[in-house]
């Protein structure tokens, strides 16, 4: 059996590029993480991108509620559409003020999906790319990879990961998941992960299916590992499968036009990640507190539970450490009206600016999700790790695809949670008005140990946040 | 790679493209040169002028007469099969029941109205979607026994079934003939599950389930490798090798793989023979899959095909159920059908005739007339005429509990004028006037549009919308909006703001002058194109599309034909791997 490594994904120059780090810069990376932690004791860094449609609620163009937090730096009140949050708001630090860094095609929701994890533009129509970008306004893909790719590509001591992507020995079955619920077909609109230019990446959006994928042969903590004869002729065959898929894919590779090379390149990139998380640790016992949860199908809040219940399960198992989950996509115009009460029987969107503005049901909308971050910071922080919980090792960062629904950028309602043991300094509202979104996607990279000061295309050299 | 001087051929069409005019379908290329299609043409529209296509039609004419022979044919891009396509094909390899894998695939991407696999890799997460998947087809196929091998399953170590069945099976999941070493892999994964853990007895069933899933699961299956005749990457169009396009003739007529009557004519070669060729084309139009694929088709394009995921007001509409929406979808489908393969054939007889057989749910939402004994219905005069007018259409574009003509405006502009509608101006107040006093009908509340930044694309749109008022959300005929009586006429406007045509009075008279119009007939040629050559069309596929386009022209708009016409030409039956010269 022959084992094609020809990686073209991820190289550490192509890596310093997208960075917009000089090469004379890459030697500084490893001595700069030079202070590694007891990951073993402490439990590894994580994080979690949380994504929730829409902005915050506008009653009509240029009048959106101001949701800025009263009082003090550390001693203050939510906005009532963050009262969900009241429990934890020793655990949150909330930037209020930013501007969101997007730019390119399409309409407001789509260059914002594109740019809210990236700060990259969303390219016009091409390569055959070509998709409603709102309002029959035509996109392409974004133009770079989102921060949380960035973060799971790289590795070091103070990082996820101390081992290079390629490294055949992972620490985790997945380098990174995408999760996602009601995320829509792949298009401009419904996309904000990205691997790269033109690269992005579908979540799966299935429950069952997530569940299935992640904890296949995973045993709760306190299980004994024992010797499955079974299991590794079933490990044997899954790799003689993705042997002949390799063959094939090389032997496509000699017959296509160059242009289609990449996408060869990544499927076999895509197998090779296949067999590390074969041949990884399978999670579980030896975790701290592996718990795997019930995976229920069924309508959008039942989904949404069930895929935080997974997060938290997989985060808990070790089975990833950088994930990403989008409830519903740019555009959502789901009818909240079954669930969340005053939220009425019109779609999201639709009372947001399609003719029905209204923000009595947006809040309520907003407060709905509110209480699905809530929920998951609760099972987060309900799983022991180290001195603390799955939740102090856990930055989660909750972003949206505008500022408000009226397409504006500005008051960008993105907030931080937990990540104590990361160093950040939480209970938290801090006012950063008029500081682009890239900066807080820079201070994102800097908590999970990359040393970056630039991310992106659309507004290099930003720096990061003061944080403090 | 060594970099040729540019192709006299395409030096031309781009020339031409770069002073506008040479597009003739003025829309962005995939693969000709930048053109964001962020328009540049009259307001609110990336299209050219209507008046402007006599001119650029001529220009194009020109340049194909000019070229001596070369050809003019767009980029191929590597694509993975359709949803559809994927389960057509799992159905035909095993001759099993049509199973719907789509929950289970990933999601198709969207190509205007249509789908094409064309721009995103396979990652991790879509690669364990596909194994997962042909690991749920070598289940469901078992199920039902092995009867599809054609031979019985040896007991023991002997491999001779196994062996005729990879042979038959694997060129027909792969639509290419098999090459020694890719039989050997396959008989070797074979062995592999059938031994199991040493020790125990050979299982020949586990080794047949982890064989369908090889096969199933085989990027082979999965990409369409278009091939030239001389088999290498050039970047000068050529013939398409034989199993190449027996692969595009079945794909693109049948949504599914060629059949063993295909594949042998590939393999004699005898397809590259006109005769044969064009007897081909002919059997696969007559037969049944033809019709239903074209339905789907038609469905796409009039984005009837989002209509099950549409939600309407459950308190204004209770009748909206999925059963009457199943309903809605059989007569856009049956009517489809039976104009296009049963009638005339012609796209004015789809906008301006009514399908025959009215389903009980649908009769009742068109108020549909009883005979006097009851054995027939018919609708009431004068209110229903052609695909537009039907309920399915008519559910997918408007909102959930009123109309949209906006959305219906900006759909006939999109799918059938070909033209792109640019979005609202940023931060302008899209609000429309309530309900109220004076203001009770949808053209009383779109009178905003008529002034400021608004009234360039709404111009364009909403006389187009308002001649769809006297239906409601769900498609049911009305007189009044709100108490007050709805005034359907208008006229529709081009690029520059004036006339494109006479008044006309309500959706019956709009259906009928896009039943005739040339700008239309020359859009719908140029979708179907794209639809069957599974690509946008770039400037260099210009002289296909303009044949295609003076086909349908001649037939008198008749759609088999245009089908038919398609496959004959340069475009549908070449190869291009590499781009010509130095195009980007």
């Amino acid at each position: 059996m022959s084992h094609s490594r020809s990686l073209h994904g991820f190289s550490r120059r192509n890596l310093l590029k997208a960075l917009g780090l000089s090469a004379g810069f890459a030697p500084l990376l490893p001595l700069l993480n030079a202070s590694a932690q007891d990951t073993a004791a402490k439990g590894p860094k994580r994080l979690l991108l949380l994504y929730s449609p829409d902005g915050i609620p506008a009653a009509d163009w240029n009048k959106s509620i101001d949701w800025k937090p009263s009082g003090s730096e550390t001693d203050f009140t939510l906005h009532d559409i963050h009262s969900p949050l009241e429990p934890f708001k020793s655990r949150l630090v909330i930037p209020w003020g930013m501007e969101m860094t997007v730019a390119g095609a399409g309409e407001a929701h789509a260059h914002g999906m594109a740019g809210c994890w990236t700060a990259s533009r969303l390219k016009g129509p091409g390569n055959g790319a070509d998709f409603d970008g709102g309002n029959g306004n035509r996109t392409g893909w974004g133009s770079g990879p989102s921060i949380d790719q960035v973060i799971a590509q790289n590795f070091g001591p103070e990082m996820p990961y101390r081992v290079a992507p390629d490294h055949a020995n992972q620490e985790t079955r997945f380098r990174t998941l995408e999760l996602g619920v009601e995320s829509g077909n792949p298009s401009s609109l419904n996309r904000m992960i990205y691997r790269g230019d033109d690269q992005p990446l579908n979540p799966e959006d299935d429950p069952k299916r997530a569940f299935d994928t992640i904890f296949s042969g995973v045993s709760p903590s306190g299980g004994e590992p024992t010797v499955d004869l079974a299991a590794a002729q079933r490990a044997k065959e899954e790799l003689a499968l993705l042997d002949i898929d390799r063959a094939s894919l090389n032997k496509i590779r000699t017959k296509i036009g160059r242009l289609d090379f990449d996408k060869i390149d990544r499927h076999l990139e895509a197998l090779l990640e296949m067999e590390q998380g074969l041949n990884a640790p399978p999670g579980g016992a030896e975790s701290l507190a592996c718990s795997i949860p019930d995976a229920g199908g069924g309508n959008f809040p039942t989904k949404v539970r069930s895929m935080i219940d997974i997060v938290a399960a997989t985060f808990s198992c070790d089975l990833t450490r950088v994930m990403s989950l989008q409830l519903s996509h740019g555009f959502s115009d789901i009818a909240h009206g079954a669930w969340a009460a005053g939220s009425g029987n019109i779609g999201h969107h639709t009372y947001a600016h399609d003719g029905n503005e209204d923000t009595v049901p947006q809040i309520a909308i907003d407060k709905w999700y509110c209480t699905q971050v809530a929920y998951l910071l609760e099972r987060l922080d309900a799983i022991p790790e180290g001195e603390g919980t799955v939740l102090d090792n856990t930055l989660v960062c909750w972003g949206r695809e505008l500022g408000n629904t009226a397409h504006q950028f500005y008051d960008y309602p993105g907030i931080m949670m937990g990540g104590a043991a990361l160093g950040l300094r939480t209970g938290r509202f801090l006012n950063v008005k008029d500081k682009g979104h890239v900066q807080w996607l820079v201070s994102i990279a800097n908590l999970m140990g990359l040393p970056i000061s630039s991310f992106g295309n659309i507004e290099p050299d930003s720096g990061g946040l003061a944080l403090g | 790679m060594t970099s040729r001087p540019i192709l006299p051929f395409a030096a031309l069409v781009l020339s031409l493209l770069a002073s506008c005019t040479a597009d003739l379908h003025g829309n962005p290329s995939a693969d000709g040169p930048a053109n964001s299609g962020g328009g540049t043409a009259g307001p609110g529209t990336s299209h050219d002028p209507p008046g402007k296509l006599g001119v650029t039609r001529q220009s194009v004419a020109d340049a194909c007469e000019k070229r001596n022979g070369e050809l003019g044919v767009g980029l191929t891009k590597l694509r993975r099969l359709s949803v559809a396509e994927f389960n057509n094909t799992v159905s035909s390899l095993f001759d099993a029941e049509y199973v719907d894998y789509k929950a289970e695939l990933p999601d198709d991407e969207p190509m205007g109205p249509f789908v094409s696999n064309q721009t995103l890799a396979v990652r991790s997460q879509e690669a364990r979607q596909y194994s997962r998947v042909a690991q749920a087809v070598a289940d469901n196929v078992l199920e039902s026994g092995t009867g599809f091998l054609g031979c019985s399953l040896p007991a023991g170590m002997d491999t001779t079934c196994i062996e005729q069945f990879v042979v038959r099976l694997a060129p027909l999941a792969f639509r290419r003939p098999l090459e020694p070493d890719e039989q050997t892999r396959l008989l070797d994964i074979y062995a592999l599950g059938r031994d199991g853990i040493e020790g125990t007895e050979p299982n020949p069933g586990a080794g047949l389930h982890l064989l369908i899933r090889a096969i199933v699961g085989s990027p082979d299956l999965l990409y369409v490798v278009d091939r030239n005749v001389h088999g290498d990457a050039s970047e000068v169009p050529a013939l398409a090798d034989a199993h190449t396009l027996v692969a595009r003739l079945s794909l693109a007529f049948w949504n599914a793989p060629p059949d063993e009557e295909l594949q042998q004519l590939a393999a004699s070669g005898e397809i590259h023979e006109e005769v044969v060729y064009r007897a081909q084309v002919e059997r696969l139009l007559d037969d049944e899959r033809a019709q239903s694929n074209l339905a789907r088709i038609f469905a796409q394009l009039t984005g009837v095909d989002e209509l099950e995921e549409k939600e309407k007001d459950p308190l204004l509409f209770p009748q909206f159920t999925p059963e009457l929406v199943e309903e809605m979808l059989a007569e856009q489908s049956a009517f489809v059908r039976s104009v296009v393969f049963e009638a005339d054939s012609r796209w004015s007889t789809l906008l301006t005739t009514n399908y025959q057989e009215i389903s009980p749910g649908l009769a009742e939402l068109y108020g549909a007339l009883a005979s006097p004994d009851g054995s027939e219905v018919s609708l009431p005069e004068g209110q229903r005429q052609g695909l537009f007018t039907q309920a399915a259409y008519l559910s997918a574009h408007n909102k959930p509990a009123e109309t949209s003509p906006v959305h219906l405006g900006i759909n006939i502009r999109e799918a059938i004028l070909c033209e792109t509608m640019l979005p609202p101006p940023a931060n302008i107040d899209t609000t429309l006037p309530e309900v109220s006093g004076e203001i009770r009908t949808s053209r009383e509340r779109f009178a905003a549009h008529e002034t400021g930044p608004c009234k360039n694309c709404h111009q364009l749109i909403d006389p187009i919308g308002l001649a769809f008022e006297n239906y409601d959300a769900i498609g049911a005929y009305r007189l009044t909006d709100n108490g007050a009586e709805i005034d359907p006429t208008g006229q529709i406007i081009d690029g520059q703001g004036g006339p494109d045509g006479p008044w006309f009075t309500g959706a019956l008279e709009l259906s009928q002058q896009l039943a005739e119009s040339q700008q239309v007939h020359d859009c719908v040629s140029r979708q179907l194109l794209r639809a069957t050559i599974n690509r946008q069309e770039s400037v260099l596929d210009a002289c296909s599309a303009l044949s295609v386009i003076e086909s349908f022209d001649a037939s008198d708009g008749n759609l088999r034909q245009l089908l038919s016409e398609i496959a004959h030409s340069e475009s549908f039956k070449h190869v291009l791997l590499n781009p010509p010269g130095n195009t980007p």
